[in-house]
């Protein structure tokens, strides 16, 4: 009879700032593809006599990121030292916040892909400064700088998620949060966003946590979900051989997709911890709290909580409509032009803007065609001025071409002719042209009358109002 | 007929302005001065003693002739042309080898920095080039100023006190101090961390400036405890002081921890006199407090020429308008010995960190198993044993476990400390003080090897009166009252409050003017006899 | 007490955390010199603190219209990359060259 196992899992996940400057000095925070130790200063490499200097864009964005997870703000919150000795740590230490910080509690609230909601509470969101990079050449490392002190916003979670799926999607969730916020490009092949898992596991029933080992170096969201999960697989292994789970630290290879054991000095548990004596404490005003709260935005959840509750759509809909900011805004835009059927409006999003961004690669903030453009559009074909197939070709033609879709209607006459003399001739010219098929239709077979329609549409090209055409068609057919 | 060399930085710059000498002159006497004086320069060769070695003062690490004297014709050129220059321009000054200099050596007096130049330079030697001084060499120091005495340098041989050459200069600005005193550049820029100006500024008959924390940019300096060091000058007059207080002090954004207060004309404040100041005198800065083997609290006196001093000094003072408050208490100030301790050695521990043998400085020639013997090796041969000693002692008091016992109890005991000087300065209490009189030393120079050797309370207790305004951030200024029986320099000690360095200087610079003529400042020092 | 003496183990894990080799001289030295400070260090327990007493970072209190800003978000290139690249004592193609640090592979 096997032991059920429940595992239970935290997160500590960085986030890479999106500002333009480092967290203590002026150097770039963004230096991908950058040349080796280009990007560095004598502050971030760690010169002797070389002071830091408070980056007030990395506290607006931190403090963002602690009213999104409902956290508790610090009004005065410290940095200190993290003392240890590594390659990728110019300075010795680094400057970060330990037992004061930004942020304190608070949850995340997201969905699983089959809509089950999970809250993951927050232990604690602090600032941070980055380490460089060091690769591997044979026996040497090689170590840039470049990226040694860029701002960082370390999360970590409580213990609250109990599968790798459930790690996996909340990195997803974050993701998005992040980006809708604007405060990260939160790209993980990038490492702008980077998850180190603690693992533990337990019988199941059992109220104690077993010890948990903490992967790092984890750098895509399938890698989180396979990392944990060979972990996860290796606990258990252990314990039915009867071994103890040693708290050991775990490096995850990419590149062999493998768990390596970290030698034991990175282990070591003390930072010595003390008060950076080169900064002063970063104080929040009540002032500057209140114009942050003014700048939020509306969260992903919130809004696709709205976009059902009152807005009307399906709960599908909703989702891929609030997947990124530029998409829900758009949507919005379109909507408040049009004026109408939500669910209509949706549709047209879904199937033709959207079908756009994802073939071409273009994002929604860099579309030719305007919010303007589609209400437009998909009033034409409300009124009948086009037809429903020339309307879909129509987006394309305004993103190819840049131009209004009254415009291009013009220039291409593409107006649905709704003359009925002119349907009408052109009818008649068609069932006399096919006296095979009228007969047909006329013995029975009703289900020509869909052909005759095509006809007339391909005579027209398409201009015809079709429902006219199929009007008379009937009629024509029916004497005789 | 005073020399060139023996004019202070204000004569010698208006002298240069008045276009009646040139800097490339005062330049040159500088460095003859220093060629006639120094002797060879500080190594990191193993030291063997030379005869010549005990008759000079060795100061120096590095002389930047060139650099100096591209410095100079510029500045020439200037004044010849018209153009505007600087305060300070033309005035030559050394700089104790913690500044960096932008491709200029700089060692800290330690082996772990071994040939490094910096790629940039400190905010305060950028300020001084802006002001046209004259930057020409580097001076020996306590290595990474950890010492009284300059005494652990790596760089032999040390500095020798120019009053008595068996004697130490003081530390850890000890190169600094003795440069000065020997007439070897009329300015020298030093760091006070626990006394580190003040204290070799006694011993060597000068006058050395600790601003207020924050007054001054630390940005470039190479740091003991981040939260206590200062920079600041070493000059033979108080005047000096101030006119170089006034081109590097201010508000840099570079450093965090500056502030944004305006810089006073400290010169022209000089003039203001000090009728109706008040100067307080306390009794816990006349005796040595410590703790005995029973571990109670007990005192000792002070070298009884040195607290006569204070007392003379103190009547001085009335004749010259200003009030006296005696019986000032500063009774937190005996705790702040153990607090001092601790803060300091966790925060020089974690500074030394930076030192790895990769990216500056000495790194080990011998073969390493991986990253970690890397650090092993070049860090045991680069730190000496003092700064081992100390990094040490930071490991040890700041572990986690000790964190409330240790660091949290300490950063109390330092606002506890602290309150002595807002009571004491506090314009609406029971003393409303300006300033306090103390000695700035117990003793005058001890010998070489007296520091670690000697069971002297005065000796081991040399900055006690020192180390007080490091932690709790307050200016003091040392400047010389005389000689002791011995012929040894003895000085004074005006502490104030934040960035009230104003009137510590006026103090100072009352009691120089009105002593101008006393006997003792017609004795020079053995080196300029 | 536990703090009361820095054992030679205790001293010679200190040592290996800080990377610095010591001479047996120096070993025995430091290790004395360190014991016969935790005298000094222990003088902290009978300071009079009131509970009231925040602890501070600096002596000075830093009123906030003195302080230092926050910095601008503005990108100020550094002019002088190479001359800190140069000064490392094994570079190659940019790169500061360090040993290798080592792992150890997990089943």
């Amino acid at each position: 009879m096997t032991q059920e196992y429940i595992a239970t899992i935290g997160l500590e996940t960085h986030i890479q700032l999106n500002t333009n400057t480092k967290a203590f000095c002026s150097c770039k925070a963004d230096s991908w593809g950058d040349a080796p130790n280009t990007n560095i200063c004598p502050i971030c490499t760690g010169q002797p006599g070389a002071l830091p200097s408070t980056n007030q864009a990395m506290v607006e964005k931190a403090l963002m990121l602690c009213l999104a997870m409902n956290s508790d703000i610090n009004m005065d919150s410290f940095f200190d030292r993290k003392n240890y000795l590594y390659a990728d740590l110019p300075g010795g230490y680094q400057v970060t916040q330990n037992d004061r910080s930004i942020g304190r509690g608070g949850y995340f609230d997201f969905l699983m892909d089959d809509g089950r909601e999970v809250r993951c509470h927050i232990h604690n969101l602090h600032m941070e400064e980055d380490a460089g990079k060091t690769k591997n050449e044979g026996n040497i490392r090689l170590i840039d700088m470049n990226r040694c002190g860029v701002p960082l916003v370390e999360m970590v979670t409580m213990p609250d998620l109990h599968s790798a799926d459930e790690a996996a999607t909340y990195l997803t969730r974050l993701r998005q949060l992040l980006r809708w916020l604007g405060i990260s490009e939160a790209n993980m092949e990038k490492a702008h966003l980077r998850c180190d898992a603690n693992v533990s596991i337990a019988p199941k029933g059992s109220t104690e946590l077993g010890k948990k080992c903490e992967i790092k170096n984890i750098n895509s969201i399938e890698a989180v979900r396979m990392a944990i999960n060979y972990e996860i697989e290796r606990q258990i292994r252990e314990i039915n051989a009867g071994n103890k789970i040693e708290q050991w630290t775990i490096e995850w290879d990419n590149d062999t997709q493998e768990l390596r054991k970290m030698r034991s000095k990175e282990t070591a548990a003390d930072y010595r911890y003390f008060r950076e004596p080169n900064l002063m404490p970063v104080h929040i005003s009540e002032e500057f709290l209140e114009s942050i709260k003014n700048k939020m935005p509306e969260l992903p959840i919130q809004r696709r909580e709205r976009f059902i509750s009152e807005m009307g759509l399906p709960s599908y809909d909703a989702t891929v409509l609030t997947a990124d900011r530029d998409t829900s805004d758009f949507f919005e835009a379109v909507c408040n032009i049009y004026d109408g059927d939500n669910k209509r409006v949706s549709n047209w999003m879904m199937n033709e803007v959207l079908r756009i961004t994802n073939e071409t690669g273009c994002a929604v903030s860099e579309l030719k065609i305007t919010a303007q453009d589609l209400a437009d559009i998909i009033h034409m074909v409300d009124q009948k001025t086009i037809n429903t197939t020339t309307g879909k070709n129509l987006v394309d033609m305004v993103q190819s071409s840049g131009k209004r879709p009254q415009l291009l209607v013009e220039e291409h006459g593409l107006g649905l002719v709704s003359d009925d003399s002119a349907i009408r001739a052109m009818c008649t010219k068609i069932v006399s042209d096919n006296p095979k098929e009228a007969a047909s239709y006329r013995n029975g077979k009703e289900s020509l009358i869909g052909w005759f329609v095509g006809q007339v549409m391909r005579e027209m090209r398409g201009k015809a109002d079709p429902e006219k055409a199929k009007a008379i068609l009937l009629e024509l057919l029916k004497t005789d | 007929m005073t020399e060139l060399i023996e004019l202070s930085a204000v004569e010698q710059a208006a002298l240069i302005r008045e276009k009646k000498i040139s800097s490339v002159e005062l330049l040159e006497a500088t460095l003859a001065q220093v060629e006639k004086v120094d002797g060879r320069s500080g190594s990191l060769e193993p030291y063997v003693e030379q005869p010549e070695d005990l008759e000079k003062v060795h100061a120096f690490l590095l002389i930047v002739r060139d650099h100096a004297m591209a410095k100079a014709k510029e500045v020439d050129r200037k004044i010849a042309a018209g153009e505007p220059v600087g305060a300070l321009a033309g005035v030559p000054y050394s700089a104790k080898d913690v500044y960096c200099t932008k491709g200029i050596r700089t060692t800290a007096a330690s082996r772990i920095l071994e040939g490094w130049k910096p790629p940039y330079s400190s905010t305060v030697i950028e300020k001084m080039d802006q002001a046209d001084a004259v930057l020409f060499g580097k001076v020996n120091l306590d290595e990474f100023t950890f010492g009284g005495t300059t005494e652990t340098t790596a760089f032999k041989p040390t500095v020798r006190n120019p009053w008595a050459l068996d004697r130490v200069p003081g530390g850890s600005s000890g190169g600094s101090a003795a440069a000065v005193s020997a007439c070897e550049g009329a300015i020298s820029l030093g760091t006070d961390t626990g006394g580190s100006i003040r204290e070799p500024a006694a011993f060597t008959g000068i006058v050395g400036l600790k601003p207020t924390y924050g007054r001054v940019s630390r940005y470039g300096v190479i740091p003991f405890a981040s939260s206590m060091d200062t920079m600041g000058p070493l000059t033979r007059t108080v005047s000096d002081s101030a006119f170089v207080l006034k081109e590097i002090a201010g508000f840099d954004p570079r450093d965090n921890t500056t502030v944004r207060v305006p810089v006073d004309d400290y010169l022209a404040d000089l003039q203001k006199g000090i009728k109706g100041l008040r100067i307080g005198i306390s009794p816990d800065y006349l005796k040595i407090t410590y703790l005995d083997d029973q571990g109670n609290y007990a005192s000792a006196p002070v070298d009884p020429e040195i607290e006569a001093s204070v007392w003379k000094a103190a009547d001085l003072f009335r004749d010259l308008g200003a009030e006296i408050i005696e019986d000032v208490p500063m009774s937190n100030t005996k705790y702040s010995v153990p607090a001092y301790f601790v803060i300091s050695r966790i925060e020089a521990y974690s500074n030394l960190q930076r030192f790895d043998g990769l990216k500056y400085g000495h790194t080990t020639q011998q073969s390493v198993k991986d990253m970690y013997d890397l650090y092993y090796k070049s860090r045991g041969e680069g730190f000496g044993y003092q700064a081992k000693l100390r990094l040490l002692t930071g490991m040890f008091a700041s572990q986690e476990k000790f964190y409330e016992k240790y660091y949290r109890r300490a950063q109390r005991a330092r606002a506890l400390m602290r309150r002595d000087f807002d009571e004491a300065f506090n314009p609406q209490g029971k003393y409303r003080i300006d300033a306090i009189l103390t000695p700035s030393t117990p003793s005058p120079a001890f010998r070489f090897g007296d520091a670690v050797a000697s069971d002297s309370l005065l000796i081991q207790f040399a900055d006690q009166f020192t180390t007080p305004m490091n932690f709790a951030g307050t200016p003091g200024i040392s400047f010389p009252c005389g000689l002791s029986s011995s012929g040894l320099p003895i000085g004074l000690q005006i502490t104030g409050y934040d960035y009230c360095e104003s009137k510590i200087l006026r103090a100072a610079f009352a009691y120089e003017q009105a002593t101008l003529d006393a006997d003792w400042r017609k004795i020079k020092p053995v080196v300029l006899r | 007490m536990e703090s009361e003496t820095i054992s030679v183990e205790m001293f010679n894990e200190f040592v290996q955390v800080a990377e610095l080799e010591l001479t047996p001289e120096e070993s025995k030295s430091i290790r004395e010199k360190m014991n016969e400070q935790l005298r000094v260090i222990h003088e902290l327990e009978s300071i009079p603190l009131d509970e009231q007493l925040a602890p501070v970072i600096h002596g000075n209190p830093y009123p906030r219209d003195i302080q230092a800003p926050l910095r601008e978000d503005i990108w100020k290139p550094f002019e002088n990359t190479q001359g800190i690249i140069d000064q490392a004592p094994r570079s190659q193609d940019g790169y500061i060259v360090s040993p290798d640090v080592p792992h150890q592979k997990l089943g």
